[in-house]
């Protein structure tokens, strides 16, 4: 194994870690089967975030995003990867965690070490 | 040097006055619609508005909670004085800016098949808050805001949208919107108060037989 199969290896036990580590269970909404919940272990951060909508007076917001393993989002046999879907005839990828459903805004894999970085919105 | 005006200024200037009729006459109207549009059978939330005035805390109304009211927020910008249609003594002419700013949230959710766009609800949103409150404030019943006699006339100087900030990608969708409006009207200053010095009276008659009086003119004075 090279290193930097080493490296994504190692990057999905941290992110699968839901006992000793920080992973955390959610599930994926295929828009391809968009009933279908697809379980994952993964990191989640919510963190507060000030908008600038440029008005010089903010808009506390919050940012929400979720790390995957790129090894196990290509082994869930999805119908392709997790990004943001602008056409509103179709549905989005939704994310669920903490009885909390979100849409995926923006993806950002990273390849070097498989790791998927989808930063979400709110969903109703 | 002694202090020369005898009288506290204990008054409140007209732009102040002017920036709270505005917000007044958006808060009474947008309730008003919403009972007009619910009496005509429509969602009255499509009508709703919070408005504030002249606040700079951030905003957490979409912080914790599923409100997507627009927000509107009323403050005083700018004034210059327009000195040849002023006099220097007590009125000055004022040319203010206030500006408006409407602040609207989106959320995506499904619909159907498909989903509805945060992103382009929020500018949507934005757009009826900003169409609203341009509406009220440009209809003829406030062509004076209320204040005739002191506003000479209120005009839509700009009206901005604002492209909404993606570095880091917020779970809420906000889209800001700003209507400069353009508000002329008088300004009053404090003025030398006058003493009564003594009192005359003047009698012109007609040097005539019939000593008619033409005129009486009688001054006040206190007597010492």
């Amino acid at each position: 194994m090279g290193l930097r199969a080493q490296a994504a290896a190692d990057a999905k036990a941290i992110l699968n870690d839901a006992v000793g580590g920080a992973g955390w269970n959610l599930s994926l909404f295929d828009p391809a089967s968009p009933t279908v919940a697809v379980p994952f272990v993964g990191f989640v951060n919510d963190i507060s975030l000030t908008i600038d909508p440029d008005t010089n007076e903010y808009v506390s917001g919050r940012r929400v995003t979720v790390a995957l393993s790129l090894i196990d989002v290509e082994a869930a046999g999805l119908s392709g990867m997790p990004d943001a879907v602008a056409d509103t005839t179709g549905r989005p990828w939704v994310v669920e965690f903490d009885d909390a459903t979100w849409k995926v805004a923006r993806s950002m894999p990273d390849r070097t070490v498989d790791i998927l970085l989808l930063e979400l919105e709110a969903y109703a | 040097m002694t202090a020369q005006i005898q009288s506290l200024i204990d008054k409140t200037d007209n732009f102040e006055l002017i920036g709270a009729e505005i917000a007044a006459i958006l808060a009474v109207e947008t309730i008003s619609q919403q009972v007009l549009a619910t009496a005509a059978g429509k969602d009255p939330d499509l009508w709703a508005l919070a408005v504030y005035r002249e606040r700079s805390n951030p905003w957490e109304r979409y912080l914790n909670s599923d409100d997507t009211t627009p927000i509107v927020n009323v403050w005083f910008d700018s004034a210059t004085y327009d000195a040849a249609a002023s006099n220097t003594i007590k009125r000055q002419k004022a040319d203010a800016t206030y500006n408006i700013d409407c602040y609207g949230r989106g959320v995506s959710q499904a619909d159907g098949a498909g989903h509805v766009a945060g992103d382009k609800k929020a500018a949507t949103e934005a757009h009826r808050c900003l169409r609203l409150v341009r509406n009220i404030l440009m209809a003829s019943q406030y062509t004076y805001l209320g204040m005739q006699g002191t506003v000479w006339r209120r005009w839509p100087q700009s009206i901005t949208v604002f492209q909404p900030q993606e570095i880091e990608r917020s779970a809420q969708q906000i889209v800001a919107a700003r209507l400069a409006l353009e508000v002329q009207f008088n300004e009053l200053s404090p003025q030398y108060e006058y003493e009564t010095l003594e009192q005359l009276n003047v009698s012109i008659t007609k040097e005539t037989a019939d000593g008619l009086v033409y005129t009486t003119a009688q001054y006040d004075y206190e007597e010492e």
